[in-house]
This record gives C-alpha cells, sequence and structure tokens, in this order.
C-alpha cells in the first residue's frame, strides 16, 4: 500500500459525498405558487385556508423550515398552541440553528406552562433540554452523520499514517497517537449524535400532545362515543413517546414516564 | 330324669330386652298430623306514595303433607317482583318416625301508588297429607300509605331471585335442566336517567358447588356507571325449587347501575365457568360446563323538565354543606373552600361549577367521590376542595352553590343550597391581580396573555424532505472504507512480517546446517582459527547479525538477549577464550575434537528446540 493512500482517500469520499448527497433539491414551481397562494389566504384572514395549503406542500414531501415555522405562526393566531409547538419542534429539527423558532418555542411552553399551573396549581416547565437533546440539537441529521464519517475516515488514516511510520521516531508516532485517539474519541460523540437524531437505541418515536388535557386510557377503547374513565390527562405541547399505534392508526400507545398508556392519534403527532 | 333350672337374673334381664327390642321397629307406622304455620308480616306497615315495600309470606309445615301457598291479592299496590323459594328439611333418628319439614317463603316487593289504609286478605296454604286437604289461613295486613314524602324506601336485598320466567323446565336444554345455568334480574327495568337500576347475576346449579367458578366474561354495562354492590362478599348458596328440581342458587354479581344517557340500553350476557361434583372420593366425577346468562333490557327516560334547570339535575337525595378556612387571609396566601354532597344517589353525577370572584385566583379544585352501598342502594359523598389566593385586600362574598335534584318516584324537583360564605383578604393588592373591573370596566389595562406573535415568512426554498444520509447503502460503504483499509493494512503487515521471519528462519537453519556439517568434518576443524570461524558462523546465523567483528562483551550481551539467560553467553565466551588459548599455545588433537563438540551443543542449546530440518 502506498503512503499517498490515506491521502487521496478522503478527497474522493468528499467529492462523492458532496456530488451524491450534497446537491440541492429538485424545486417544484406549483410548490412556490402553493405557499404564496397560503401567504396571501393568511393576509386576506383566511387562516384556514393557508393552514390547509401548507399542508399539502408537507404532504408533497416539503420539508422546510420556513414552511414548518409558517405552520406554527399559523396555529397560534388561531390559538392552537400544541400543534404550534409540534411544527416548532418540526422546524428546528429541520434547522436547528433557527433561532427565532427556538425563542417561539420557548415562549409557547412557557405559556402553556403557565395555563396549567392556573388550571392545576402546579406544571412542570421545561426551561432546560435533556442532555441528549441539547447536545444533539444544534446539529441537523445530515450534519451528524457527515461529521461522523469524516471523522471515521481521519481516524482511519491517522491509523494507517501510524502503520506505515512505525519505525520512524518517536514524536512523530506520538502526535499520531494522540490525533488518532482524538479523532476515534469525536467519532464515537458524533455516533451517539447521529443516534439520537436517527432514534436507533431508544424505543418508539418522538411525539408532541396536540390538545388540550388528552386523555388516557389504560388499552384502546373500542367505543369512542362512550369510552371509560381516563387514567390521567397529558397537557397540551408537552412531549410523549410513542411506542406503537393500533392496526387502524387511531390509537397510540404513549409512555409518560414509567407509565404506559393509550391516547387517540389525533391527539399525539409524531414529530418526525 | 330332669332337673328344673331356676331362672337367674341374667336371664330374666336377656328376655325382656330381646321382647322389647324389636318393638319400636314392629310399631305400625302411622300418619302424623302435620302441624301447619303461615304468617303474613311487612317491613312497614306506614309507607308513602311511591314508597316500595315488602310482603312476606312464610309457611312451614312439619310432618307429612307438601304445602301450596296461595297468595292474595294485593291490590290496589303494585307487585314489583315475587321471589318465591321452598326449602324441605329431613331428620330422621334411630327407632323413631322421621321428621320432615317444609318451608314456602314468598317476598313480594309492592309500590304503594295512593293514599289511604288498605287491607291485604289472608294468604292461605293447602296441606295435603295422604287423603286429606286442609287450609290453614294467615291474618289479614293493614297498610297505611300516606301523601309522598320524596324519599326512596330501601329495598329489603334479594336474598333469592325470581324464578326465571324465561327458563321453563319444559323449555331447557337437557345441560341446563341437568347442570344449571345463569340468569341476569334487573329492578327497575324503566328508570330515569341516573337512576339506580339493581342488577344480580344468578347461578343455578343442581348440587352446591365445591369450587369457586371462573368468570370467563363479565356482562357489559354500555351506558351505565356500575357500582358493585357485592363488595368481597361470599357465594351464600340458597336453594330454590323449580320445575319439581331442586336448584342450589348463587348470587354471582350485585351491581348498582345508573343509566348515562336516554333510550334502551342493555346489560350484555355473561358466562363462566362452573365445575360441578369432585371433593369426594365415592361422589360423581367433577365436570365442568359453561353457562351464559341472557341479555337485559333496560329504558332509560330523559328527566322530566330537566331543561328548565340547565341540564345539570341529578337522581337521587342529597345535601349540601360548605365550609371555608380560615375566614381571613393575607392576599397572596391559599384559603380552602371545601363543598360536601352527601346523600343517596350516584355521587359520580354531581357536578358543580367553580365559584366565580373576580378579585381571587380559584384554582382548580380536587374532588373526591365516596361511595358506600347500604343494601340494594348506593349512597355516598362527593367533596370539592378549591385553593382560593385572594388578589385583593377587602370582603369577598362566595355566592351559594346549588343542586338540583330529582326524585323519580314522586317525579319532583328539589334544589338543595349551601350557605353563603364570605371572608375577609388583608395586606397589598398583588402584582399580578386581575383588575377591578369597577376600575377598569373595558379591562384596557388587563395584561395580555397572549404571545408576540411573529409575522409569516414571505420567502422559503420550500427544501423537499430527504432521506437521512445514514439510510443511504453507499454511505454506509464510504464509511466502512476507512476502517477496512486500517484492517486491510494491518493484516497485510502482519503477513508480510510472517513471511520475513520464515524467510529468516529458513536462512538461519541452511547455515547452521553448513556449520554443524563442518563440525562432524575433523578436517575443518582441526585448527582452532577454523573452528573460531565456524562458530562465529553459527552465531551470526543464529543471532541474525555478525558476530565477527564483535568485542567480547557484545557478544556475550548479544548472545545474553537471545538466549534470556546468562549462562550460554558464558560458555560462549569461554569457548572462544579456550580457542584464542589452543590457537597460541599448541593445538593438541583429542582438545579440538572436544571444543568441537562443545561448540555444537552451545549452538544447538542457542538454537532452541530442534527443528525440522527443510528439505
Amino acid at each position: 500500500m502506498s503512503a499517498g493512500t490515506p491521502v487521496t482517500w478522503p478527497v474522493c469520499i468528499f467529492v462523492c459525498i458532496f456530488a451524491a448527497v450534497g446537491c440541492a433539491p429538485e424545486r417544484d414551481a406549483a410548490a412556490f405558487q402553493t405557499f404564496h397562494s397560503a401567504l396571501q389566504n393568511a393576509q386576506a384572514g383566511d387562516v384556514t385556508g393557508a393552514l390547509r395549503k401548507l399542508h399539502a406542500l408537507e404532504r408533497n414531501g416539503v420539508r422546510d423550515a420556513d414552511v414548518e415555522f409558517n405552520l406554527a405562526v399559523l396555529y397560534l393566531r388561531q390559538g392552537e398552541r400544541g400543534r404550534a409547538v409540534l411544527h416548532l419542534e418540526r422546524c428546528l429539527l429541520v434547522d436547528p440553528g433557527q433561532k427565532e423558532a427556538r425563542r417561539l418555542l420557548r415562549q409557547t411552553r412557557t405559556l402553556l406552562s403557565n395555563e396549567q399551573a392556573e388550571k392545576h396549581g402546579e406544571s412542570i416547565t421545561e426551561d432546560r433540554p435533556p442532555l441528549t437533546v441539547a447536545i444533539a440539537a444544534p446539529l441537523t441529521e445530515h450534519a451528524w452523520a457527515l461529521l461522523f464519517l469524516l471523522l471515521t475516515l481521519l481516524a482511519s488514516g491517522l491509523a494507517l499514517v501510524l502503520m506505515l511510520t512505525a519505525g520512524s521516531n518517536e514524536n512523530l508516532r506520538l502526535t499520531l497517537l494522540t490525533a488518532l485517539s482524538l479523532a476515534a474519541l469525536l467519532a464515537m460523540v458524533t455516533a451517539a449524535g447521529l443516534a439520537f437524531h436517527e432514534q436507533w437505541l431508544r424505543e418508539g418515536s418522538d411525539a408532541i400532545v396536540v390538545e388540550g388535557e388528552t386523555p388516557l386510557y389504560t388499552r384502546p377503547p373500542t367505543n369512542i362515543e362512550r369510552p371509560p374513565a381516563p387514567i390521567g390527562m397529558l397537557p397540551e405541547g408537552s412531549r410523549a413517546r410513542v411506542l406503537q399505534t393500533t392496526d387502524d392508526g387511531r390509537w397510540a400507545q404513549v409512555k409518560t414516564g414509567p407509565n404506559l398508556a393509550w391516547a387517540h392519534t389525533a391527539h399525539v403527532r409524531p414529530v418526525q | 330324669m330332669t332337673s328344673a333350672v331356676k331362672p337367674t337374673l341374667v336371664h330374666w334381664l336377656f328376655l325382656v330386652s330381646v321382647t322389647l327390642a324389636p318393638a319400636p321397629f314392629a310399631a305400625p307406622a302411622h300418619a302424623q298430623a302435620p302441624k301447619v304455620s303461615i304468617t303474613m308480616d311487612t317491613d312497614t306497615p306506614r309507607v308513602a306514595v311511591g314508597d316500595r315495600f315488602s310482603v312476606t309470606v312464610s309457611a312451614t309445615v312439619r310432618g307429612d303433607g307438601s304445602p301450596q301457598v296461595k297468595l292474595p291479592s294485593f291490590s290496589p299496590f303494585s307487585v314489583l317482583s315475587t321471589n318465591p323459594s321452598t326449602q324441605r328439611r329431613m331428620r330422621w333418628s334411630l327407632g323413631g318416625p322421621s321428621l320432615s319439614e317444609h318451608v314456602a317463603r314468598y317476598e313480594v316487593i309492592l309500590q304503594a301508588n295512593r293514599t289511604g289504609t288498605f287491607h291485604i286478605p289472608r294468604a292461605s296454604v293447602v296441606v295435603k297429607a295422604g287423603q286429606k286437604r286442609r287450609v290453614y289461613d294467615s291474618k289479614p295486613l293493614t297498610i297505611t300509605v300516606d301523601p309522598g314524602s320524596g324519599n326512596v324506601a330501601s329495598i329489603p336485598s334479594q336474598t333469592a331471585p325470581p324464578p326465571p320466567p324465561n327458563m321453563d323446565p319444559e323449555t331447557m336444554s337437557s345441560s341446563e335442566r341437568q347442570d344449571g345455568f345463569l340468569r341476569m334480574v334487573v329492578d327497575p327495568a324503566q328508570v330515569f336517567v341516573g337512576q339506580q337500576v339493581t342488577a344480580s347475576l344468578f347461578l343455578y346449579v343442581r348440587r352446591e358447588l365445591r369450587q369457586a367458578p371462573t368468570m370467563e366474561k363479565e356482562p357489559t354495562t354500555d351506558g351505565f356507571w356500575v357500582q358493585d354492590l357485592m363488595q368481597g362478599q361470599r357465594l351464600e348458596p340458597t336453594v330454590q325449587q323449580l320445575g319439581g328440581k331442586r336448584y342450589v342458587v348463587y348470587r354471582i354479581r350485585h351491581l348498582a347501575a345508573f343509566p348515562t344517557r336516554p333510550g334502551t340500553l342493555t346489560i350484555g350476557p355473561a358466562s363462566m365457568w362452573v365445575q360441578l361434583g369432585g371433593g369426594s372420593l365415592f361422589g360423581p366425577r367433577p365436570r365442568r360446563f359453561r353457562p351464559a346468562s341472557n341479555p337485559v333490557m333496560v329504558t332509560a327516560k330523559a328527566i322530566p323538565d330537566a331543561a328548565s334547570h340547565r341540564g345539570n339535575v341529578v337522581v337521587g337525595n342529597f345535601e349540601l354543606s360548605a365550609a371555608l378556612e380560615p375566614a381571613r387571609v393575607q392576599t397572596g396566601d391559599a384559603m380552602t373552600l371545601t363543598v360536601t354532597a352527601t346523600g343517596q344517589g350516584n355521587p359520580a353525577a354531581l357536578a358543580l361549577p367553580n365559584p366565580e370572584l373576580p378579585s381571587a385566583r380559584v384554582l382548580r379544585p380536587q374532588v373526591r367521590d365516596e361511595v358506600k352501598p347500604v343494601g340494594d342502594r348506593v349512597t355516598g359523598e362527593k367533596r370539592w376542595t378549591w385553593l382560593i389566593i385572594p388578589q385583593r385586600p377587602g370582603q369577598h362574598r362566595i355566592a351559594p352553590f346549588e343542586l338540583h335534584t330529582f326524585d323519580p318516584v314522586s317525579r319532583t324537583h328539589r334544589t338543595v343550597t349551601t350557605e353563603p360564605l364570605s371572608f375577609a383578604a388583608t395586606g397589598k393588592p398583588l402584582a399580578s391581580a386581575p383588575p377591578d373591573p369597577q376600575r377598569d370596566p373595558q379591562g384596557l389595562n388587563r395584561t395580555p396573555r397572549a404571545l408576540p406573535i411573529p409575522s409569516l415568512r414571505t420567502t422559503s426554498s420550500l427544501r423537499t424532505g430527504q432521506q437521512p444520509l445514514s439510510s443511504h447503502a453507499g454511505y454506509w460503504l464510504i464509511w466502512a472504507l476507512g476502517p477496512l483499509s486500517v484492517a486491510t493494512t494491518w493484516t497485510s503487515r502482519r503477513i508480510r512480517r510472517a513471511q520475513r521471519v520464515k524467510k529468516r528462519r529458513h536462512r538461519t537453519a541452511h547455515a547452521l546446517k553448513h556449520v554443524m556439517h563442518a563440525l562432524d568434518d575433523p578436517g575443518q576443524t582441526a585448527e582452532p582459527g577454523q573452528l573460531k570461524r565456524l562458530v562465529h558462523q553459527g552465531l551470526s546465523a543464529i543471532l541474525s547479525t555478525h558476530t565477527q567483528g564483535m568485542t567480547r562483551d557484545e557478544l556475550h550481551a548479544a548472545v545474553h538477549n537471545h538466549a534470556g539467560d546468562q549462562h550460554p553467553a558464558e560458555q560462549i565466551t569461554t569457548l572462544l577464550a579456550d580457542l584464542e588459548s589452543l590457537q597460541y599455545g599448541g593445538t593438541p588433537t583429542g582438545h579440538m575434537t572436544e571444543a568441537a563438540q562443545r561448540t555444537k551443543s552451545l549452538l544447538k542449546t542457542l538454537r532452541g528446540a530442534p527443528r525440522k530440518q527443510p528439505t
């Protein structure tokens, strides 16, 4: 194996990755027309029409931070804060650098918590995200995947150089070994970030409660007209974890803390 | 010659016992005249219009003969249900006649419809003993009915169900005749929404159970709020004659069901696994069967004139009370308002609005229900506890709470209220206090609780959703290139290194073989100098380095490093020193042979274990 291999490979890989993945997605003129039509609806006060058109864009595969942000704004205008939280979460998932969306999400959550406190006497305010979210959220899934790839290739290249210069001077070997350890450690961190985004090691998927006072049941009610007494309520805008859904897709098993319960899927919507 | 034998006392006793012993058995069995008694009682001789009460007719026949009870006419009362039960007991005594006792008991639930004093005629029992037929009468009953009080009288608990009207023994299946059946009984079948329906599930079996039955399917109660009235009671058997056959009856479920909506509601069928027999070595073999009950319809009617009370009407009889603690607080401190509703009916159906206090924060109440079954009726208590935090100082008044109830028997509405409450708050008004509506009627100073909603974004790149990078197979292929190249390089280097070692070993073995051959040749070991050269050749092959130019110390160190032991190094240096002394001090032939042998031995030791010679 020649000594130039570790240098040439990453260059080739960069080229391949940016050629295959980094190209901008194709833009559809009809989608732009729908977007602007939704804006016109919103300016004319037709919030429902604007929501319908933006949701149509979502259904057609558009996954854009601006669309999600506009959906959140429109739902806030309608007073549906749970749905606004859902779309702000989606906006930040697509683009974690959206500061305005992050601020709006925090304000919406605070407002929901205040309302809960007024209703029930107490409420839990999520002022600080969990550690995993705090570490993984600032970067998108693509960024984590690219970092993981590059750091793995860097660590591999360093390992190759270390092997090829085994007999050379000790200082070089020590420097290479330190760089290799650091690259391997960073590769593991990025792997954890990627695993968090891809939800590899966690059961179920993240979801947001979009309706106020969502009832929870021990099992999916057979008759929605006369449901049994709920065992608890999920506050609007709170996080939940959907583990599974019924065959007809109407009921979702959600995990709230250590407990499992069933809620209507119309009330608990997945973030991804 | 005969000899007369005088009877002794023992003989006399024997004769008397032999003579008298068969007497009881030989006595003619004559029919005993039956002793008959019949009673007719009521639990309350004075009732109100709409009240329900029970009349019990009990006939007991001791001796031969079976009773046939004839119930009187209960007009003008309405007969709600009739629960007959019969028992027969037999007693045997050694040497005496058997004693049998028949008990026939009828429990009739009646409802008074109009005021007045009414006489219920005598009940009678006909007893047939042999060819004779005699009639015995009870005393008549007098019931006084007062105008309606609105109270619902308590109904005595059903200990045995009425015989199933739809379970005529003639139409029963063979399994039902042989084993038994399940039956659901409701009382009453027509109610108002929120009125209690008592539902009982009875199991009829031909023999007493030896093992608790297993419920397979509970009766469905869609449209009802249900309260269990059995509360963990044990299964108590009663005996009932049905179609001339004896059944042991168990009450399996006893429920108070409150319809939650008008219409025809159904209490669905139940089924269970029952095991009969067993428990005795000589009894019949145990056998399982699965009876299923009948579905029962209940008609629930809407409460009349409920609309005038905005629909918040509950069926039953409740009382309300309210308490506030403490009566004087600082602004910002919490006080507790407790409202308690107690009485007969479904406490879960009770609802009260939150108190409206414009100058205080009223938190969501803590609500507790406590249901207490009393006999067949459900009573209970519901308690609302609010935390009230005054925001402004002054005297505050809490409006009385109201509860609208409906009596289904008298069909009258009633409104119960609490006393008005007031409290005093001292201190300064809180910053978060709502504005005084008298000072700010239009709410201009009200803090906006809405978010500062940003404007919509007018531009967007409208990126389409992309598959996650890590979901592409190419991503993982590229990712795997790095670790794979490291692994490949490492493996190839290991292989090449192994090949180099193998070649070196081969060369060493070849050189050593040449040296060993030379050492065996006396012509090549005759001179000490020749032998010294052979020693260095052998050492150079083993140590993979030239030893010819090494000093003695360097050679010692090299051999020591190779062997890991000092002894071979010392032997080598001694050998070389000896060869030098031989070289310069004369060379006896025997010494050279010995030196060659020592050299061979030392080289073999240094080479390590004997290897397979390459071909």
